[in-house]
């Protein structure tokens, strides 16, 4: 094998080397920040095609803006865009209750 | 002398009693749920992978709200106060008192993601005790998150509130 030749392998080989420890590094960090766990591009957490469809129209633009006077006006579309907002939370009835858990779920 | 050996050992007696009783694990496991657990382990796994699936989706969803009401509601509109020289402490605080509970929410749940992560993985086939013992603090962790929900839900209610009173003011 020529100089050349051998210099190429060992620049493959800490290329390999490197993109593994940053690699492993990466995924350390994305587990342990919890990240993990709100990842839904996950296999088997991917949303289905009626939860994306709600999404496109649930979807508003709305915000409020910090340069501009505050006003009756101003605030009260404020608080109609904040309504729509408290409705979506509102569809999520009892989230994380207990019930998911309990002896009676298992069959306990 | 008799008299006071007696009560004495009444005493001694009525201690060991109140151990022997609190020394009982309150989630006790019996044999019928051990059983239980063992032969229905497999479905019980399903089980926990469904929660797993349907309490990532409600914190993504429930997250991004309480993003939202923070960085285009809250924020912009503290600012904009600020800038009108309108000084209101109450919404201030509540804007950091949401921040808090947002942050803390999301903490919530990464420790019971772990704890339910943790149990789907468990061999509750051939150890149902041990399985069963981890149920204990994992519910304690879901009543948490729940706990955090309930607070975020609070604290916007109080926010909708505030600006309504500012906006009778303007």
């Amino acid at each position: 094998m020529t100089r050349g030749g051998r210099n190429l392998l060992i620049l493959g080989f800490a290329s390999m080397a490197f993109a593994i420890a940053t690699t492993a590094v990466s995924l350390v960090i994305y587990h342990n920040s919890g990240d993990i766990y709100i990842d839904r591009s996950r296999p088997g957490f991917l949303p289905d095609e009626t939860e994306i469809e709600s999404d496109a129209t649930s979807a508003t633009d709305y915000e409020f803006s910090e340069n501009g006077a505050v006003t009756k006006k101003a605030l009260d579309e404020y608080l109609d865009n904040l309504k729509n907002e408290t409705d979506a939370i509102q569809k999520f009835n009892a989230p994380f209750s207990a019930d998911s858990l309990s002896d009676e779920k298992f069959g306990l | 002398m008799k008299k006071k050996c007696l009560s004495f050992n009444y005493i001694i007696l009525a201690l060991f009693c109140q151990i022997a009783i609190l020394s009982q694990p309150v989630n006790a496991i019996t044999e019928s749920q051990s059983r239980i657990i063992s032969e229905n382990c497999t479905n019980i796994h399903q089980t926990l992978e469904t929660l797993q699936k349907i309490d990532s989706r409600t914190r993504t969803y429930l997250g991004s709200y309480y993003e939202r009401i923070l960085s285009k509601y809250m924020i912009p509109l503290n600012a904009a106060l600020a800038k009108n020289s309108i000084f209101n402490s109450d919404l201030a605080d509540n804007q950091v008192r949401f921040k808090d509970a947002k942050n803390d929410f999301a903490a919530q749940f990464t420790n019971y993601q772990r704890a339910l992560e943790e149990l789907v993985h468990y061999d509750c086939y051939t150890d149902p005790s041990g399985f069963y013992s981890r149920l204990s603090p994992l519910r304690a962790a879901r009543e948490r998150v729940r706990v955090g929900t309930i607070t975020l839900n609070n604290l916007i209610v109080e926010h909708r509130t505030l600006v309504k009173n500012l906006e009778e003011t303007l």
